[in-house]
C-alpha cells in the first residue's frame, strides 16, 4: 500500500529549484534541501516521488541510501556526471544513519561539489543535520520539516487505499495517529488483515500490540542496540504522559516508575535529552510549552499504548504530575508558574472524571485566585483559551466549567485590585473574552458578578464605572443587543441611590 | 549528531567614534588621566551586554599593536582577585618589569613578602600595611618616573565591570585614605575604566573629582552597526539581502543591544529560528524567548552554558573535566567533542575570556540570563544546580590546597562561599562566618568584602536572624574600610529590631563604640563600651571583656584623663595575663608606659615600655610579629626619655626607630619620627634644624600618607614661630592646620590649634575670642579637659595682658582645674606659672586673685585631692598679703 499524498509545500520547493536548475540562468536559492523527521513520516516516499516526478526531464540523478550504503562512492558518481555539465539531482537518504567519520568525509565532499551550479541536492534524515562544521554546505542548507499528515489528507490516502474503511474507523485511525504515516499504514493494514474493530476492547488491545511492534519497535527503535531497546521503549512510554517536562520532571518520572532506569546523579539527567534524540529522534526542546515534548504523533501512539495496556498506571503518572507540577509552580513566578499551573489542570482532566473531576478543576481555580496575581490569572486565561489540546481533554462541560470559573473569579479579583489598574483590567478580561465562542453565558455572569460588585463600592465609584463600561466598545460586543438593558438593570440601583 | 558551536570570528564592529576619541586621548597628554565608559542605557534590565567589554578589549589591543610606549594591564573586577588593590598593586609592578627588567622594586616587594605573611595569618597583621605596601610602591615607582618620562611610557589600567566595586572602590587601593583608581602619585598612570551606571558623583569617592574624568556613555549598536555584526558573523543567512522589513524587526527587538545582537547570530547560524521566526514575537517577550532557544543548543554546549552559568567565577578544562567524569556523564561526551568544546566554548559570542588565566565565563549578563529563561524552567527546585555546586566546591578544594598566591585562595574562598550557600544557606553562612572573621581579624579587607559580596546574593533566602548578622558584618567591614559614618548608620537601624537587638546587644554595642571611636566621639563611644562591658562580665571569653577595658583606657588617655586611662589599661591587662596572646599583651604595656608618661611616673613609664620593647623583640625573632612593632616601642622610650630631659636617650631611641621604620619602608612612620627628631632638636635649642626634620616630616606625610603626621608637623611648625615671636608666621602655619583638621574631622586637633592660632591673633591685636568658643565647644562636647585648661590659660593670659585681673583669674582658676585633672607634669608646669603670675600683679589685687582661686578650688571640692594650690595660695598670702 503505497500512496503519495499531501507534501504540496515539499514538492513547490523541488519545482522551483529544479525549475531553476534546468534554466541554467540563475543560481539556485536553495542548492542543498534537507528533510527531517520521525521515523516513518514519509520522507523517503517523499524522495522516491521526487525521482520519480522529475525523471522525465532530462536531469541525472544520483541516489544514495546511506543505511544502506555506508560509503561516499555516490561523490566519484555525481563528479563524473557534473563533467558533462548537466544538471544533476543528487538524493541522499538516511544521513543520519552515517557515522562521525563518513559524515565528515561527506561534509568534506559536499563542500566542494556544491560549488557546482548544476547541482541540486537532496537531503534526507530523522533528525537535523545542520554542517555546522562546514560552513559553505551551512550557508547553502534549506532544513525543512516533515510534518504527520492532516486530517484531508489522511482521509483523501485512507479513501484510496482502502475504500472500504468506514468513515468512523477512519476517525479512530486519525485519532490514534495523529496522521503520522507509518502509524496509519500499520493500523490501517491491520485492521483489514485481521478485521478488527477499533471500537471493540479486545480489538484495541490487539491493535496496540501491533502498532507497538511494528512501529515503536521495528522503526522508531530501529537503530537503539538490542539491550537497549527495552530501556527506551519504557522511557518512550513514561515521557509521554507530560505534554512538557524539564530535567527535573524527566528526573523524578523516571526515579518514581522506572527506578531500574534512574541515573547516577541529578546532573546526568543533562544528557538524557540528547541521549533520547540521538537514539529515537523525537524528543525537542517545545518553545511554545517551554519545555521536552515529544513528537505529537509519537506521544499520542505511546500514550494510547499506556491508556489501553496499563490503565492503573496511566492514572497514576497523571496523578503523580499533578502534585509535581503543583510543587514546582511553587518554587517559579511569572509564566513558568502558569506552564506548570496548567499542566496541572491537564493531567487532572486526564486522570479523573466526573463530578470528581469538576470538584477538583473548581478547588485548583479556586486556590489560584487566592494565589495569583491578577497578571498571572489573566495570563494563565489567555493560554487556557488557547490551548486547544488541554480543552479536548477537559471536553465541553470541563471547558465550560473552567471558563465560567475564571470569568466568575476575573469579576471577582476585580475588587482586590488597585483602583487605577480597574480599568484596564476590565479592558483585558473584556478583551479576551471577545472571540470566544465559548461565552455563551457571559452575559449572563456579567451581570451577576458586577451586580455583586457595585454593592461594595462608593456610589462615586459606581458612576465613574459605569461611565467606563458605558463607552467599552469591546463590552458592547460581548453584550450585544443587551448591552444597554445590562447596564442599567446593574446601575440602577447603585446610581439612584447616589443622586 | 555533531557538535555545533560555532566559533565567531574576532572582527570587532563599529564604535568607531569610540576608537577616534580614544586614539585622540592617547596622544593628548593634557587630558583627564580617567576615562570612564558606561552604559547610556538607564533602564535596569538593560543595562549590561552593551559592549563595553569587548570595547576595552579593543582598545587594549589597539594599545599592543599600534602605541609601544604604552603599557596596557587589564583588571576585571568579575574577578574576585581583582577586586584587592594587592592584585591590581602587583599587576602593575608585573606589567612594568616586563618593560623594566632592570627596575627592582624592592620597597614594595618587601612589604608584599610581609604582607603574605600577614594572610597566611603566620604573623599577627601589621598596622596599615596595606597603606605602606602603597606607599613603597610610590617609592618605587618615583625611581622609575624619570626613565619613564624620558622613554614617554604609560601605564595603561583598563579597569572592567566597576559596577561590582562601584560602592566600595576602596577595595581595590591599597591606601584607603586615597581614592580609586590610586596612580600612585605617578603622572605617567592614566585609566581607562567601565561600569554599568553613570560616575556617582556624590560618592565620596567621586566627589569634586569631574574635572578628573571624562565620562562616555556607550550607546547600543547603532542599525548600520548591528547589521554589520550580523552581516560578519551570520554564515546561515544572507543578511544584506533579507527583506528591509526583516532586519528593522531585528534591530527593534534587539534595541541594537550586543550581548542580544551577538545571541541573535547565534541562534540563526545554529538554524533554531530563521529571521522572519524571529521578528514574529513580541519585543516584550523577545529577551526571554532569545536565551531560551540555548535549550535547543545542541550537546555538549548546551549543558557547558548551563554549567557556566551556574559556575559562574570561573569555568576551564579542568572544571570540565570534573564534571565529565561525574558519575552518569562519564563517558558521555566523546574525546574529540571535549576538545572542541574546549575550543569553541570561549569563541561564542556571551563568553568571556580572561586575559591573564585560561579561564572562560559567562558574560555576567548572560549569566542573568541563562539562569532566569533556562535553569529556572529546566531545575525548578535547584538539585541541578546544587550538584553543580558540589562539583564547584570539590574543584576549588583542590585549588585551595594546591594554590601558594594568597589573593588567589581568597578568591577560591569567596567563590567556594557562592557554592556553600547555594548548597545550603545555613551551612553557607557558618562558612561565610568562619572566614569572614578570619579576614577581619587579620584586616584583610578585600577579601572580607570579597566574601559579603558572594552572601549579598542570597539576601533574599537567608533567615531574618541571618540577615541582621549579615547587615552587622557589613557594619564591621565598613569600619575597616574606614567609614564609620556608613557602619553607624547601619548599627542604628539595627537597634530598632528589639528581638535582635536582645540576642546580639554586645555585639551592637561593641561594634557603634568603634564607629564612635572613628570618628573622635569619645563620650558615645564610651557609653556603649560600657554598656557592653556589663554584658561581657559574664562571657566566659574574655577577649572583648579586655578589648573594651583597652578602648576605655584609649578614650581617657585622648582626652588626657591619664589616671583613668592607666586604671582601665591595667584592668585589661589583668585579662589579658589569661588570654595567651602576647602581642596584645605587649601593646598594652606600651599603651601603659605612654600614659605614665604623661603621668609624670616616668620611671615607671620607662619599665612598661622596655617590658613591651622586650616581649616585642623577641615574637619579631620569633617570626611572630612585625618588626614595626619593635620601632613603635622604641618611639614611646623616645617620648619618655623627652620627658625625662634625657636628650641623648631620647635622640637614640628615636633614630633606632627611625632606622627600622625606613629599613621596612613604613613612611607613616618615618614621617612621625621626623616630628619626634624635630621636637629634640627643639629642645637643643637648634630651631632652624628643627624647621628643617618638621618640614620633611611634612613632605612624607602629605598626600595622606600620615595625617596625623602632617598636622602634627604644622603645628611644630607654628609653635616655632611662637618660641621665635614671629606671631603671623605662625598664624599662617595654625590656619593651615585649623584647615586640614575641618577638612579630616579631627576634632582634637582643631580644638588644640584654633587655641594656638587664638593665642598668636592675640598677640597681633587681633579678634580671637570666637576660636576660642569654638575650641572650647569641641572640647567640651568630646571631653577633652587638657584643652579646656589650655583655653582657660590663654584667655586668662589675655586678660592678664590687659591688666583685668579679675577676670583673669576666673579663668586661670578654671585652667587650673582640668590642667590638675591631667596630672604631672603639666600641672606643675601651669601651678609654676600661676605662681610667677600672683608675685607679678599689683599688691592690691592680689587679695581679690587668692580669694577667687581658693572660692573655686573649696567649692568644686578639688582641695583634698590637689591641694597643691592651696600651698601656693597660702605662701603668696603669707608672705606678700598683709
Amino acid at each position: 500500500m503505497k500512496l503519495f499524498v499531501n507534501r504540496t509545500a515539499e514538492l513547490k520547493l523541488i519545482d522551483e529549484a529544479v525549475t531553476t536548475l534546468i534554466e541554467r540562468q540563475r543560481l539556485l536559492r536553495t542548492p542543498i534541501i534537507e528533510f527531517y523527521g520521525v521515523q516513518g513520516i514519509g520522507k523517503s516516499m517523499l524522495l522516491q516521488n521526487i525521482q520519480q516526478r522529475y525523471t522525465s526531464k532530462q536531469l541525472s540523478f544520483v541516489w544514495a541510501d546511506l543505511a544502506q550504503e555506508p560509503d561516499a562512492k555516490f561523490v566519484q558518481d555525481t563528479r563524473e556526471l557534473l563533467e558533462h555539465h548537466q544538471p544533476v539531482i543528487m538524493i541522499l537518504d538516511s544521513l543520519d544513519t552515517t557515522n562521525p567519520a563518513l559524515l565528515r568525509e561527506i561534509e568534506k565532499e559536499l563542500s566542494a561539489l556544491i560549488e557546482h551550479s548544476l547541482l541540486f541536492v537532496v537531503l534526507a534524515s530523522r533528525s537535523e543535520q545542520k554542517f555546522s562544521r562546514a560552513r559553505s554546505i551551512a550557508r547553502k542548507l534549506t532544513l525543512h520539516p516533515l510534518q504527520p499528515l492532516e486530517r484531508a489528507s489522511c482521509d483523501e490516502y485512507l479513501n484510496a487505499v482502502q475504500p472500504i474503511i468506514t468513515a468512523q474507523v477512519r476517525e479512530v485511525i486519525f485519532e490514534w495517529t495523529g496522521g503520522y504515516p507509518l502509524a496509519m499504514n500499520v493500523m490501517t493494514d491491520a485492521i483489514v488483515a485481521g478485521q478488527l474493530n477499533p471500537a471493540n476492547e479486545q480489538d484495541q488491545q490487539s491493535l496496540i500490540t501491533i502498532l507497538t511492534e511494528k512501529v515503536i519497535q521495528q522503526k522508531l527503535l530501529s537503530a537503539v542496540i538490542s539491550s537497549e531497546r527495552e530501556r527506551y521503549q519504557t522511557l518512550l512510554s513514561l515521557l509521554s504522559v507530560p505534554r512538557r517536562f524539564n530535567l527535573a520532571l524527566m528526573q523524578d518520572l523516571i526515579e518514581a516508575y522506572a527506578p531500574s532506569y534512574k541515573l547516577a546523579s541529578s546532573i546526568a539527567y543533562i544528557t538524557l535529552p540528547s541521549t533520547f534524540e540521538k537514539a529515537v529522534s523525537v524528543l525537542r526542546w517545545d518553545m511554545v510549552r517551554s519545555g521536552y515534548g515529544m513528537d505529537a504523533p509519537v506521544r499520542k501512539l505511546c500514550l494510547l499504548k499506556l491508556k489501553i495496556e496499563q490503565p492503573q498506571l496511566f492514572s497514576a503518572v497523571h496523578r503523580f504530575l499533578v502534585e509535581k507540577n503543583k510543587t514546582f509552580a511553587q518554587e517559579v513566578s511569572g509564566s513558568d508558574r502558569i506552564h506548570y499551573l496548567r499542566e496541572c489542570l491537564y493531567h487532572l482532566s486526564c486522570c479523573e472524571r466526573g463530578d470528581t473531576l469538576r470538584t477538583l478543576v473548581t478547588e485548583h481555580i479556586k486556590q489560584m485566585v487566592l494565589s495569583e496575581s491578577s497578571e498571572n490569572f489573566l495570563r494563565f486565561y489567555e493560554e487556557f483559551r488557547q490551548d486547544g489540546d488541554l480543552q479536548d481533554t477537559l471536553e465541553q462541560d470541563g471547558t465550560e466549567l473552567v471558563l465560567s470559573l475564571l470569568l466568575k473569579n476575573f469579576i471577582m479579583m476585580y475588587t482586590n485590585i488597585p483602583r487605577q489598574l480597574r480599568s484596564q483590567f476590565l479592558q483585558e478580561v473584556f478583551l479576551s473574552s471577545e472571540n470566544d465562542p465559548q461565552m455563551g453565558n457571559f452575559s449572563l455572569i456579567f451581570e451577576d458578578e458586577m451586580s455583586q460588585i457595585i454593592l461594595q463600592e462608593s456610589s462615586d465609584e459606581v458612576r465613574k464605572l459605569y461611565h467606563e463600561l458605558v463607552q467599552d466598545e469591546v463590552l458592547k460586543t460581548l453584550l450585544g443587543q443587551e448591552f444597554d438593558a445590562i447596564l442599567a438593570r446593574i446601575f440602577h440601583t447603585g446610581l439612584e441611590e447616589g443622586e | 549528531m555533531s557538535m555545533s558551536i560555532e566559533p565567531i570570528t574576532e572582527e570587532f564592529i563599529g564604535r568607531n567614534l569610540e576608537i577616534a576619541f580614544f586614539s585622540q586621548w592617547l596622544k593628548d597628554i593634557e587630558a583627564p588621566s580617567i576615562i570612564y565608559v558606561h552604559d547610556e542605557l538607564e533602564e535596569l534590565d538593560k543595562k549590561g551586554g552593551i559592549g563595553k567589554s569587548w570595547l576595552l578589549r579593543k582598545f587594549y589591543d589597539l594599545v599592543k599593536e599600534r602605541y609601544t610606549n604604552t603599557i596596557p594591564v587589564m583588571l576585571d573586577f568579575f574577578n574576585v582577585a581583582d577586586r584587592d588593590g594587592v592584585v591590581v598593586a602587583e599587576r602593575i609592578v608585573e606589567a612594568l618589569q616586563q618593560r623594566y627588567p632592570q627596575w627592582e622594586p624592592e620597597y614594595f616587594q618587601r612589604m608584599l613578602d610581609e604582607y603574605h605573611e600577614v594572610a597566611r595569618g603566620r604573623i599577627a597583621e601589621t598596622a596599615n600595611i596595606r597603606e605602606r605596601m602603597g606607599e613603597a610602591l610610590v617609592d618605587d615607582l618615583r625611581l622609575l618616573q624619570l626613565q619613564m618620562r624620558e622613554d614617554n611610557t604609560y601605564v595603561l589600567l583598563f579597569f572592567d565591570t566597576f559596577e561590582l566595586i562601584e560602592r566600595n572602590p576602596v577595595t581595590a587601593v591599597l591606601r584607603p585614605v586615597h581614592l580609586f583608581p590610586d596612580m600612585y602619585q605617578s603622572n605617567r598612570i592614566r585609566i581607562v575604566m567601565a561600569g554599568r551606571n553613570v560616575p556617582d558623583w556624590s560618592h565620596p569617592n567621586w566627589t569634586g573629582r569631574e574635572r578628573e574624568v571624562v565620562v562616555r556613555p556607550l550607546p547600543p549598536f547603532s542599525r548600520e552597526e548591528a547589521l554589520q555584526y550580523l552581516d560578519v558573523h551570520s554564515y546561515v543567512h544572507d543578511i544584506k539581502n533579507l527583506p528591509a522589513q526583516t532586519l528593522q524587526g531585528l534591530y527593534e527587538r534587539t534595541e541594537g543591544r550586543p550581548i542580544l545582537v551577538g545571541l541573535v547570530t547565534d541562534v540563526l547560524n545554529k538554524r533554531i529560528q530563521t529571521p522572519d521566526t524571529l521578528t514574529t514575537i513580541s519585543k516584550q517577550e523577545f529577551e526571554a524567548s532569545l536565551v531560551e532557544e540555548i535549550n535547543e543548543f545542541d550537546d555538549p554546549s548546551r549543558w557547558a552554558i548551563f554549567s557556566m552559568a551556574h559556575i559562574y567565577h570561573r569555568f576551564n578544562a579542568d572544571l570540565l573535566n570534573l564534571l565529565m567524569n561525574r558519575p552518569g556523564l562519564k563517558g558521555l561526551v566523546p574525546e574529540i567533542q571535549y576538545q572542541e568544546l574546549l575550543t569553541v566554548l570561549p569563541m561564542l559570542s556571551f563568553v568571556r575570556r580572561s586575559m591573564v588565566v585560561d579561564n572562560f565565563v559567562l558574560h555576567d549578563e548572560m549569566r542573568r540570563l541563562v539562569n532566569k529563561y533556562c535553569w529556572e524552567k529546566q531545575d525548578p527546585d535547584k538539585r541541578i544546580r546544587r550538584e553543580l555546586s558540589e562539583l564547584a566546591i570539590e574543584y576549588y578544594s583542590q585549588l585551595i590546597m594546591q594554590e601558594q598566591q594568597e589573593e588567589m585562595r581568597h578568591s577560591y574562598t569567596a567563590e567556594t562561599l557562592f557554592h556553600q550557600l547555594f548548597i545550603n544557606v545555613d551551612n553557607g553562612f557558618r562558612y561565610f562566618h568562619q572566614h569572614f572573621n578570619r579576614a577581619v581579624a587579620s584586616s584583610l579587607w578585600p577579601f572580607a568584602r570579597a566574601l559579603f559580596q558572594e552572601l549579598q546574593q542570597f539576601e533574599q533566602e537567608v533567615s531574618h536572624e541571618q540577615h541582621q548578622n549579615m547587615r552587622l558584618s557589613e557594619a564591621r567591614l565598613l569600619l575597616g574600610e574606614i567609614d564609620p559614618q556608613a557602619a553607624l548608620r547601619i548599627c542604628l537601624d539595627l537597634e530598632q529590631d528589639r528581638e535582635w537587638v536582645d540576642l546580639h546587644r554586645s555585639d551592637l554595642l561593641y561594634n557603634r563604640s568603634q564607629c564612635y571611636l572613628q570618628m573622635n566621639q569619645f563620650s558615645e563611644a564610651e557609653s556603649c563600651i560600657q554598656a557592653c562591658l556589663e554584658i561581657e562580665s559574664t562571657n566566659k571569653d574574655k577577649t572583648r571583656y579586655a578589648q573594651l577595658f583597652t578602648a576605655l583606657g584609649y578614650i581617657y588617655r585622648r582626652r588626657g584623663q591619664y589616671n583613668e586611662a592607666l586604671y582601665f589599661y591595667e584592668r585589661s591587662l589583668r585579662i589579658q595575663r589569661n588570654l595567651d596572646d602576647e602581642l596584645t599583651y605587649a601593646d598594652l604595656l606600651n599603651n601603659m608606659g605612654n600614659v605614665l608618661r604623661y603621668l609624670n611616673k616616668l620611671e615607671e613609664a620607662l619599665r612598661y615600655c622596655k617590658l613591651a620593647l622586650r616581649i616585642r623583640r623577641d615574637l619579631y625573632m620569633q617570626g611572630k610579629a612585625s618588626e614595626l612593632f619593635v620601632g613603635l616601642s622604641l618611639s614611646t622610650l623616645g617620648h619618655i626619655y623627652h620627658a625625662l630631659d634625657e636628650v641623648i636617650e631620647e635622640e637614640s631611641a628615636y633614630w633606632n626607630a627611625f632606622n627600622i621604620y625606613n629599613r621596612i619602608g613604613d613612611k607613616r612612620a618615618v614621617a612621625g619620627t621626623y616630628n619626634c627628631l624635630g621636637r629634640v632638636r627643639v629642645r637643643k635649642g637648634e630651631l632652624e634644624s628643627a624647621l628643617e626634620d618638621f618640614r620633611q616630616a611634612y613632605r612624607i606625610a602629605i598626600g595622606g600618607i600620615n595625617r596625623e603626621a602632617e598636622i602634627e608637623s604644622l603645628n611644630q611648625q607654628g609653635r616655632v614661630f611662637v618660641a621665635q615671636r614671629m606671631w603671623q608666621e605662625s598664624i599662617d602655619y595654625f590656619e593651615q592646620v585649623v584647615k586640614l583638621a575641618r577638612q579630616v574631622s579631627q576634632s582634637f586637633r582643631l580644638a588644640e590649634n584654633l587655641l594656638y592660632l587664638a593665642a598668636s591673633l592675640e598677640h597681633l591685636g587681633q579678634p580671637s575670642s570666637e576660636l576660642i568658643k569654638e575650641a572650647k565647644r569641641i572640647s567640651r562636647k568630646h571631653g577633652y579637659n587638657g584643652l579646656l585648661g589650655k583655653a582657660g590659660e590663654i584667655q586668662g593670659d589675655m586678660y592678664y595682658s590687659k591688666q583685668e585681673y579679675q577676670r583673669a583669674f576666673k579663668f586661670y582658676r578654671i585652667a587650673c582645674r582640668y590642667i590638675a585633672l591631667r596630672g604631672s607634669p603639666e600641672f606643675e608646669r601651669f601651678l609654676r606659672k600661676l605662681y610667677d603670675v600672683l608675685l607679678e600683679i599689683p599688691t592690691s589685687f592680689l587679695p581679690g586673685a587668692v580669694d577667687s582661686l581658693l572660692e573655686y578650688w573649696f567649692d568644686l571640692g578639688m582641695d583634698k585631692e590637689y591641694p597643691q594650690l592651696l600651698n601656693i595660695c597660702r605662701e603668696v598670702s603669707e608672705h606678700m598679703v598683709l
